[in-house]
């Protein structure tokens, strides 16, 4: 099973024992605070922060390059687009109809860094934060949100069920494919429009199995006594320790003098 | 402790009668009734379509009957105020291990039931340990579930179920997609429960090994309660046993084969039985 953007990777460090709450706010303010960020010292700064919270993470950084990895063509096909369309004032160079401008240039780099940033720092958070403790953090911070009746239990209960059903069900389409191959399919061979035909007796018993499973698990849910977040205790409590306010300051503190430096 | 009560079910509405060819709707239970007290250890066979799961599913109120009655401690299913305190009664085992853990890990399953009736967070955490221990899966209690065995998973489904302090278990053919290791945990988890906790057991199976270790078996055929009484008397009942597309325990089927009564379920006694026949025969040789 590959995870989309990075697995949880177990450890002991500085980042790891930092509260999950304060790990998704310190993010978001971070995501945010790059996407204020317009100058190469801006950039070089949070690049920093990035480094310093990797080290405080104890993760290898080669963890976190690899993260960023799938993206390559993506951030590439930016920074072409980019050069080709985006128009400026200073001529660089020409080539029959194609003009390239400084400014294109500076920008497509500053695309392309801005990505790079986000996609690592956002790594970073799923390395140190396994999905339990991820859902749990993410509830509570929703839960102020509740007096306008928004579901934030409910939201949180699908997550942590959905992130628990991806084994049995990455498990499940093996076997599928398994009894399909044993008949003959074949899911290697032809061109795109065969390979995506030969995944739809895959997706069909995929998607029938899940129906039957979110129906027994409905009920299995019901015979233990479950009726949503109300009246619901917790067995895992979250508790801020001292590193928690600690990260925020120093993460919060950096992140504005960022902003106010490069804009 | 659990009456049942003149109780018929259908999975269909009575609306939804095949107007193409008049046939009457069809009914998964009919008239049954039923008393299970404090204690018992009890399992209900049939074959597939018998109405065996129904019946389960009434027992914590899943389902309420369309007509009839099912109480529990004196609580009536139909009733919505007492109905967490139904479930809270008589907890409930499925089928496949996979889709009845809830939590991320196996201490987080278990402790999702307590959680639900609002048990305070340190005596949740005690309640949980102990509930583990009961089924000998203190070492994996921070395991995710996909990781263990299907013994070992439908063990931690018997955990989270214990961990709600239920009078009664009631264990929809818990066994039925386990290995033989895996079924020899569960049921020694299951008569250890019933044995030194007291806890009342219902448990619905199709091996028949497992019927024999109950003290009383319930037989159902089309809907309806064919047989109530002792594994012994059951499987005494050869044509019966037959009849209802079942087996017969593997003691019992050797007595069958040897001519002799097929009330001799355990292996013991079989072979007590076999041993004084063949002494019986070395006195007139």
């Amino acid at each position: 099973m590959k995870p989309a953007i990075g697995q949880y990777i177990p450890g002991n460090s500085f980042l790891h024992r930092t509260d999950p709450r304060i790990k998704i706010l310190m993010t978001v303010i971070y995501m945010v605070a790059i996407m204020f960020i317009d100058s190469f010292i801006g950039y070089a700064a949070s690049g920093a922060v990035l480094v310093a919270a990797v080290i405080a993470s104890r993760l290898s950084p080669i963890y976190v390059l690899k993260s960023v990895k799938p993206l390559i063509f993506l951030i590439l096909l930016t920074i072409v687009l980019n050069i080709f369309f985006y128009g400026g004032e200073t001529l660089w160079a020409q080539f029959w109809i194609i003009k390239i401008y400084k400014e294109a240039i500076l920008f497509s780099v500053k695309m392309a860094l801005r990505i790079l940033i986000l996609v690592a720092g956002a790594s970073l958070l799923t390395f140190t934060t396994s999905s339990i403790a991820l859902t749990d953090g993410l509830e509570r911070l929703m839960s102020p949100l509740e007096f306008i009746h928004f579901p934030a239990h409910d939201i949180a209960m699908m997550m942590s069920i959905a992130l628990r059903f991806i084994p049995i069900f990455s498990d499940e389409a093996t076997r599928i494919m398994d009894a399909q191959k044993s008949r003959g399919a074949e899911f290697d061979t032809g061109g795109l429009i065969k390979k995506v035909k030969g995944l739809v007796p895959i997706i069909i018993p995929l998607i029938v199995s899940a129906f039957r499973r979110a129906e027994d698990l409905a009920s299995a849910m019901e015979a233990r006594c479950y009726r949503g977040g109300k009246g619901r205790t917790r067995f895992k409590v979250l508790k801020f320790t001292w590193r928690d306010p600690l990260a925020f300051a120093i993460i919060t503190a950096l992140l504005v003098c960022i902003i106010v430096f490069s804009l | 402790m659990i009456e049942v009560k003149n109780v018929t079910f259908s999975y269909y509405e009575e609306s939804e009668t095949d107007t193409k060819n008049n046939e009457p709707v069809p009914v998964a239970l009919e008239n049954v009734s039923l008393h299970i007290s404090e204690g018992e250890f009890v399992s209900i066979v049939g074959r597939n379509g018998s109405g065996k799961s129904t019946l389960a599913k009434l027992l914590n109120g899943l389902i309420v009957p369309k007509t009839g009655v099912v109480t529990v401690a004196g609580m009536d299913t139909v009733n919505d105020e007492t109905i967490f305190d139904v479930r809270k009664t008589v907890g409930m085992v499925f089928q496949n291990p996979d889709n009845q853990i809830i939590g991320t890990t196996v201490e987080e399953d278990v402790a999702f039931g307590p959680e639900n009736l609002g048990v305070p967070t340190e005596e949740m955490h005690k309640i949980v340990a102990e509930a583990i221990e009961t089924v000998g899966l203190t070492k994996f209690s921070k395991t995710e579930p996909h990781l263990l065995s299907g013994g070992q998973k439908q063990r931690a489904a018997i955990a989270g179920v214990i961990a709600m302090r239920p009078k009664c278990i009631v264990l929809d053919e818990s066994t039925a997609m386990l290995d033989p290791i895996g079924r020899r945990e569960v049921m020694s988890v299951i008569e250890k429960l019933n044995r030194e906790e007291g806890i009342t057991v219902i448990l619905i199976t199709h091996h028949m090994d497992e019927v024999a270790m109950t003290g009383r078996s319930i037989l159902m055929n089309d809907g309806k309660i064919s047989f109530d009484g002792t594994p012994r008397e059951l499987f005494s009942n050869t044509k019966l046993v037959h009849d209802s597309g079942l087996e017969l325990p593997q003691p019992a089927y050797l007595m069958e084969l040897l001519g002799l009564d097929t009330g001799i379920i355990s292996p013991e006694e079989a072979a007590d039985k076999i041993a004084s026949m063949l002494r019986g025969g070395n006195h007139v040789s």
